[in-house]
């Protein structure tokens, strides 16, 4: 299999650079045409995310694939950089590990955050862009497709993605439903629209909060991140009503010193009449004072208190990562065997072709005998013949496409076995 | 010896499910989670076959279910662990056993404890009080049982979002709201029972001497207990109506501990000062019952105290 990467990533680069190198999605189609017109036979896919931006080549004939400098002066004419400042940069991959980074990428384990589900759905889009971009070929796709197919693997069989990592997911996710069974029926109070604010609005709004107030001192800004999250956007000057009537509040904002002292906060405990309310606290340094804590009915959570959960999942996941490249391992193997024995594909393809036809004129020979039985039998028959058929043949084919070694350490010939077993035509 | 060894299967089943409840902390594995249910499914059928069987030999010997003390215990510890079960099921996630279970376990044991020839003493003319009474108070004690259950798991669940202690230190627990929604039902409902199921003892007890019945006497610990427990009650009722911060949060919570706890105490003296609630089987024809489900023919038969 010949496949050459050639990337950044936050483990090689600082954010600065990644931003240079970061190809937006609008601009990724001209960059494929760009690379198709001055690498003509050669496949390639581009993925960039805000964590990573990478070049995917393969070609049948290796001499055709750009080299690592033709390559390095590729992506930075596409970006309008220099190579010089770019190669200290950049990770060249060939082969078999360019197939490992691949396979480990989609299955987040080369992600900021192990694990985190986003990077699937970024290598399917990168795939399926410069597919519409007739960038791709044979070798891409089955490449990207074993990708896919590893990282949903992992997925299904370690458990990656189940601790999540995020300080605002592990507050709505985590902290909040030891508190409230619902947040439709609850009304949340928001302080602060930054980074972290809009994170944890994004967390609250899938939880099923409906009744969200935006605490701003900017009346304008506040009405569009108000209107961004279907919430309200109330007047500083109101705090005392809006901390009165929430159930919930959310407070991440810039402010240099305690924005809600205990003073304040008596003030606003003296009209709940002892209602519960869980306060959380993202901003550094903290907008509610600390003793606010250990008033009646009141949960309060500092970002601190949340951090140790965050390590602890990371930790966890961590754990899996073992699992996770034993599979890769598996994958790459299996995903090697198919790809250097060329007669495997088609051996697959053929056998499967004999096997339909038989079972075509098995099932038109027995239906002919049968005229009277109504549609649904018909059905019935054409079904569990299918299935039948299936099942038979699932166990070559598997074998096959695992390239199963013998028991004295020489791999069979399990392709000469299949055709000549089956009587296929050796094409 | 049967009993002996149905308490033994019992008691054993529980007490690993409380165990394999408590071993999640400490390794994390589905294998608890379902090992637990599994003990208590198991437990929970040898307590049904070991209770269908009493109440089946009480009812063929004109008797009927839930005559006695210990008859009553065994109920309660049945409906205790079928709520664990049944919680286990719906939401395996939180650790029902480790607070439900153990309630169960000491009921078992006042059921083992208590004598089981005693019946209560009941006037055939009132069955229908005698109904209402052990009715209400036999729902009465699983309600705050399971309440006490909830309080207990509410303040725990309270102290450790105050002491800021992550989620995974513990097995998980149901959210405040969940928690503080079904105590202040179930504290509601025990009101409603203990009141109404003291009052109709209480009216029983009236009424008897006009008919063929004896009343207990009014000196009675019992009687002295029983409207210690409906002073409370009726405290709490009014507590819970007219101050709305008590319908709220830890207050429910407290209330529902402090109910469990006085109606422990009500049993004791009831266990410990049988008087003349509770008789010998022997001088006794159980006809009239706590739950009316005496046999028909049995109804028929003469011989007032039951």
């Amino acid at each position: 299999m010949t496949l050459r990467m050639l990337g950044a990533s936050h483990l090689t680069c600082a954010l600065e650079i990644r931003e240079r190198l970061a190809v937006p999605p609008p601009r990724l189609p001209i960059v494929l045409e760009a690379f198709q017109r001055r690498f003509p036979a050669a496949e390639a896919v581009l993925l960039s995310t805000c964590n990573r931006t990478e070049l995917y080549t393969a070609a049948t004939d290796p001499t055709k694939l750009p080299t690592q400098g033709e390559a390095i002066e590729f992506l930075a004419e596409a970006q309008g950089l220099t190579p010089h400042a770019l190669r200290p940069h950049l990770t060249w991959r060939r082969n078999v590990e360019a197939i490992r980074h691949l396979f480990r990428v989609a299955a987040s384990l080369e992600s900021m955050v192990v694990g985190e589900a986003q990077i699937l759905a970024q290598v399917k889009a990168a795939y399926q862009l410069a597919t519409d971009a007739a960038a791709t070929g044979q070798r891409t796709h089955s490449v990207f497709q074993a990708a896919l197919r590893v990282a949903r693997r992992v997925a299904r069989e370690t458990r990656l993605h189940e601790h999540r990592v995020s300080i605002p997911s592990i507050a709505v996710r985590d902290f909040i439903p030891r508190v409230f069974e619902r947040l439709d029926d609850k009304t949340i109070a928001v302080l602060g629209t930054g980074e972290m604010g809009r994170e944890t609005l994004s967390y609250l709004t899938q939880s099923g909060a409906r009744r969200i107030q935006i605490l701003v001192r900017d009346p304008e800004k506040g009405k569009a991140v108000a209107k961004e999250w279907g919430g309200v956007a109330v007047p500083w000057s109101e705090w005392e009503q809006t901390l009165a009537a929430a159930d919930l509040v959310v407070s991440a904002t810039n402010a240099a010193e305690t924005l809600i002292t205990l003073e304040m906060f008596r003030r606003v405990e003296a009209i709940r009449r002892q209602r519960p309310l869980c306060v959380i606290d993202l901003a550094v340094p903290r907008d509610f004072d600390p003793a606010i804590g250990n008033c009646l009915g009141v949960y309060l959570v500092a970002i601190d208190d949340l951090r140790s959960t965050c390590e602890e999942h990371q930790a966890r996941r961590e754990a899996e990562l073992p699992l996770a490249q034993r599979i890769i391992d598996e994958e790459i193997s299996r995903f090697l065997t198919l790809s250097e024995d060329p007669r495997i594909a088609p051996t697959i393809r053929s056998l499967r072709e004999s096997a339909d036809e038989i079972e075509r004129i098995e099932l038109e020979r027995l239906l002919r005998r049968l005229p009277n039985i109504d549609a649904e039998t018909r059905e019935e028959i054409t079904q569990a013949i299918h299935r039948v058929v299936r099942k038979i043949l699932h166990p070559p084919l598997e074998s096959l496409r695992q390239g199963h070694p013998s028991t004295t350490g020489r791999p069979l010939n399990l392709v000469d076995a299949v055709i000549r077993l089956f009587q296929l035509r050796d094409d | 010896m049967t009993w002996e060894l149905s308490l033994t299967a019992m008691m054993t089943a529980y007490v690993l499910a409380i165990l394999f409840d408590l071993a999640r902390v400490l390794h994390r594995a589905e294998f608890w989670v379902w090992g637990s249910t599994a003990l208590v499914a198991y437990g929970w059928f040898t307590h049904t076959l070991d209770l269908g069987g009493r109440f089946a030999d009480a009812w063929e010997r004109g008797g009927s279910p839930v005559s006695n003390w210990s008859h009553w215990c065994l109920a309660i510890a049945w409906v205790l662990v079928g709520c664990d079960l049944f919680l286990k099921l719906r939401r395996p996630a939180t650790a029902w056993g480790v607070f439900l279970l153990p309630l169960a376990i000491a009921y078992l044991a006042a059921a083992w404890r208590i004598p089981a020839g005693d019946g209560f003493q009941t006037p055939r003319a009132y069955w229908l009080l005698a109904l209402t009474h052990g009715g209400l108070l036999l729902a009465a004690a699983i309600f705050v049982s399971i309440g006490f259950a909830g309080g207990v798991m509410y303040l725990m669940q309270a102290r450790r979002l105050k002491l800021k202690v992550a989620a995974s230190r513990w097995p998980r627990l149901p959210s405040l709201e969940w928690l503080w929604w079904w105590n202040e039902r179930l504290l509601v409902l025990s009101v409603v029972c203990l009141l109404s199921g003291l009052g109709a003892g209480i009216a029983m007890n009236v009424a008897s001497p006009q008919r063929e019945a004896q009343p207990i006497p009014w000196h009675e610990p019992l009687v002295w207990a029983s409207i210690l427990m409906m002073i409370w009650v009726v405290t709490v009722a009014v507590f819970h109506g007219f101050y709305p911060p008590a319908r709220l949060g830890n207050k429910v919570a407290y209330l529902t501990v402090a109910s469990f706890f006085l109606f422990a105490l009500l049993l004791w003296i009831v266990f410990v000062f049988p008087g003349d609630h509770t008789r010998p089987e022997k001088s006794i024809r159980v006809t009239g019952t706590i739950l009316g489900l005496s046999p028909p023919e049995a109804w028929g038969r003469k011989g007032g105290a039951v």
